[in-house]
C-alpha cells in the first residue's frame, strides 16, 4: 500500500530533517527501515513513501545538484 | 603517380580510423570503473525501468521523472554496492532486488501518486482549461469559416458555377436558399465544432497534468462525459434557428468535442495565426475580383424577360374565391411584417366593406417557389401538397384587422397570408392578399427531429 503509517512518516521526515536529500541520500540516514517492509527490502517501500508525502503537500521535490555538483531528485520538508 | 599516392595515403587513413575504432571499443569493453552519474544503466537495469515504467500508470511528465529519479538510484545504489567489494553484475542485481518487483513498485508508485486531491485538481484544471480552449477554438472556427466562406463564394460563383446551375436545374427541391438553411446557426455552429475539439484536446490533456493520470486512460471518460453534456445541450436545451444543414452540425459538436479529446497529438497546439493571415489575404485577392466579375456577367440578363402574374392568382382560388374583383381601397395601408417567423398583420379596410363579413380571419398557407416567374422575381404559390392552412388568427377588428401568427415552429420557411370572411351566403371568400412571408424554425434540435412541414 500506498499510505503509510504516522510513525513510519515521522522517521522518514525526522530523516531529511531541514536538509534536502536524494531518496538514495535520505535511505543512508534511516536507521531503521523506513517503512514497514513490503517487498523483499525497505528500499521497495522507500519512493512510494516518498511520492505519497509529496503529493500530501509534506514534501516539496526538486531537482538539484549537491556539494559536488551531481543533481539528483531531491526532496525536502514544505516551507508553509 | 599521383593518384597511386592519393589512393594509399586513403588506405591509411581509413586502417588508422579502422583501428581507433577497435581500440577504442576494446578499451571500453575492458574498462570497470565505478558507475557514475550520467553513465548508462546495464542492461538488467534498463530493462527494470522498462518495466515499471510499462505498469506505471501515470501521465507522460510524472513517468519521466520517475524514470530518472529510479535510474539515478540505481546508479548510486550499485556504485555504493561495488565500493563493498562485488563486481558489477552482482552489484546490479542486488540493487535491483532490493527495489522489489518492478510492477509491485510500479503500482504503489501509481497509488501514491493518484489521490485524490490530485483528480479533483484535474478535474477542476480540467474544465478550466477547456474553457480556454473553447474561446481559442471559437477564434480559430470563426476565422477558418470566414475563410472557408471566400473559398467557398469564388468556388461556387467561379469556377464551379456551371456545375452549381447544373445542379440547381436538375435538382430543384434542393434549396440553397439562405433562410432555408438558417446559415447563420450554421456558420456559428461550425464554429462551435471546431471551439469544442480545441476545448477537448486541452482540456483531457490538463485533468491528465493535473490528475497525473495518463491520457489515454483519462481521455474515453473525458470524450463520454462531454459528448453526453453537449448531446443533451444541442439536442434538448441550445436554441436556435434550424434547417437540417444546422441540425446535421449542432449533431456533430458532440461528436467533435469526442474527437478531440481521443485524438492522440501533442498537448501544445499553437493557432497558425500567420498562416491564416495569408491565406486570408489570398483569398481576398482572389475573391474580389472573382465576385466582380461573376456579377457583372450573371447580372447582365437576370432581370430582363416578362411574366404574368394571372396564372398565379388562379392558384390562390384553392384557399377560398376571391370576394370582388376590387378590393375596395384600405384606408390605413395594409401588409404585414415577419421577423423571422413571427407574422403581423394590420389591414385597414372600409368598415362598411367588413360589415359584410363574419369570422374575419388570417390565415398562414404554405407556400412554395411559383414556376411561373422567374426565380429573382420570388413569386409563391399555395403549397399543392397541402388543402388547409397551418394556422389561422382570428381578426381583431379594433379601427383596422390586426393579429399575429407564430410560425416558427414548422419545418416550412415560405408563407402566403390571406385574410378570409365568411359572407352574406354563408361561404368563405378571400378578402385581401396574400402577403408573402418568411420564417426561420426556431427551436432545439429535437423540436426540429419532431416538428412536422
Amino acid at each position: 500500500m500506498a499510505s503509510i503509517d504516522r510513525a513510519s512518516r515521522e522517521r522518514l521526515l525526522a530523516a531529511i530533517g531541514d536538509d534536502r536529500l536524494s531518496g538514495f541520500e535520505a535511505l543512508g540516514r534511516l536507521e531503521t527501515p523506513p517503512l514497514p517492509p513490503e517487498g523483499p527490502s525497505a528500499e521497495a517501500s522507500l519512493y512510494p513513501a516518498l511520492h505519497r508525502l509529496e503529493a500530501d503537500g509534506q514534501l516539496e521535490a526538486a531537482w538539484l545538484p549537491n556539494a559536488s555538483g551531481t543533481v539528483r531528485r531531491r526532496y525536502g520538508r514544505r516551507r508553509r | 603517380m599521383d593518384s597511386v599516392a592519393l589512393a594509399v595515403l586513403v588506405g591509411v587513413v581509413v586502417a588508422l580510423l579502422f583501428w581507433l575504432v577497435r581500440a577504442r571499443r576494446r578499451g571500453g569493453a575492458a574498462e570497470a570503473r565505478p558507475l557514475g552519474a550520467g553513465d548508462r544503466l546495464p542492461s538488467e537495469a534498463d530493462e527494470f525501468l522498462a518495466a515499471v515504467d510499462r505498469n506505471l500508470g501515470l501521465h507522460s511528465e510524472a513517468r519521466a521523472e520517475v524514470h530518472a529519479e529510479l535510474a539515478d538510484h540505481l546508479r548510486d545504489s550499485i556504485e555504493a554496492i561495488e565500493a563493498e567489494g562485488l563486481d558489477r553484475d552482482r552489484a546490479t542485481r542486488e540493487a535491483l532486488a532490493r527495489l522489489g518487483r518492478p510492477e509491485e513498485l510500479a503500482r504503489q508508485l501509481r497509488e501514491a501518486h493518484h489521490t485524490t486531491r490530485r483528480l479533483l485538481a484535474g478535474a477542476a484544471g480540467g474544465v478550466f482549461q477547456t474553457g480556454f480552449g473553447f474561446v481559442g477554438g471559437w477564434f480559430i472556427g470563426t476565422v477558418l469559416v470566414m475563410l472557408g466562406l471566400l473559398a467557398g463564394t469564388v468556388l461556387l460563383n467561379g469556377l464551379l458555377k456551371p456545375v452549381v446551375d447544373f445542379l440547381a436545374a436538375h435538382l430543384p427541391s434542393v434549396s440553397t436558399d439562405a433562410d432555408d438553411l438558417a446559415t447563420n446557426s450554421a456558420y456559428a455552429g461550425l464554429a462551435v465544432c471546431v471551439a469544442v475539439f480545441t476545448a477537448a484536446r486541452q482540456g483531457v490533456r490538463a485533468f491528465s497534468r493535473y490528475s497525473q493520470r495518463p491520457v489515454r486512460s483519462v481521455a474515453p471518460w473525458w470524450a463520454l462525459t462531454g459528448a453526453l453534456a453537449l448531446a443533451y445541450l444541442v439536442l434538448f436545451v441550445v436554441t436556435a434557428n434550424q434547417s437540417w444543414l444546422t441540425v446535421l452540425i449542432e449533431l456533430a459538436i458532440p461528436v467533435s468535442f469526442a474527437a478531440g479529446a481521443l485524438v492522440k497529438g501533442k498537448a501544445g497546439f499553437r493557432i497558425p495565426w500567420a498562416r491564416l493571415g495569408v491565406a486570408a489575404m489570398a483569398l481576398t485577392l482572389i475573391a474580389v475580383p472573382a465576385l466582380l466579375i461573376a456579377s457583372s456577367v450573371s447580372g447582365a440578363g437576370q432581370m430582363s424577360g416578362g411574366w404574368s402574374i394571372d396564372g398565379l392568382m388562379r392558384d390562390y382560388d384553392r384557399v377560398a374565391p376571391q370576394w370582388e374583383a376590387n378590393t375596395p381601397a384600405m384606408e390605413t395601408g395594409g401588409g404585414g411584417g415577419c421577423c423571422y417567423g413571427i407574422v403581423f398583420e394590420d389591414v385597414g379596410l372600409d368598415a362598411a366593406y367588413v360589415a359584410q363579413f363574419h369570422d374575419i380571419r388570417f390565415e398562414a398557407w404554405r407556400a412554395v417557389p411559383w414556376s411561373g416567374a422567374p426565380d429573382w422575381a420570388e413569386q409563391y404559390t399555395v403549397d399543392p401538397a397541402f388543402s388547409g392552412p397551418y394556422a389561422t388568427a382570428p381578426a381583431n377588428i379594433a379601427g383596422s384587422l390586426t393579429s399575429q401568427l407564430d410560425l416558427r415552429h414548422t419545418r416550412t420557411t415560405r408563407w402566403l397570408i390571406f385574410l378570409t370572411g365568411i359572407g352574406p351566403d354563408g361561404h368563405r371568400y378571400r378578402l385581401i392578399g396574400p402577403d408573402q412571408a418568411r420564417s426561420v424554425f426556431s427551436g432545439t434540435v429535437w423540436d426540429w427531429l419532431t416538428a412536422g412541414s
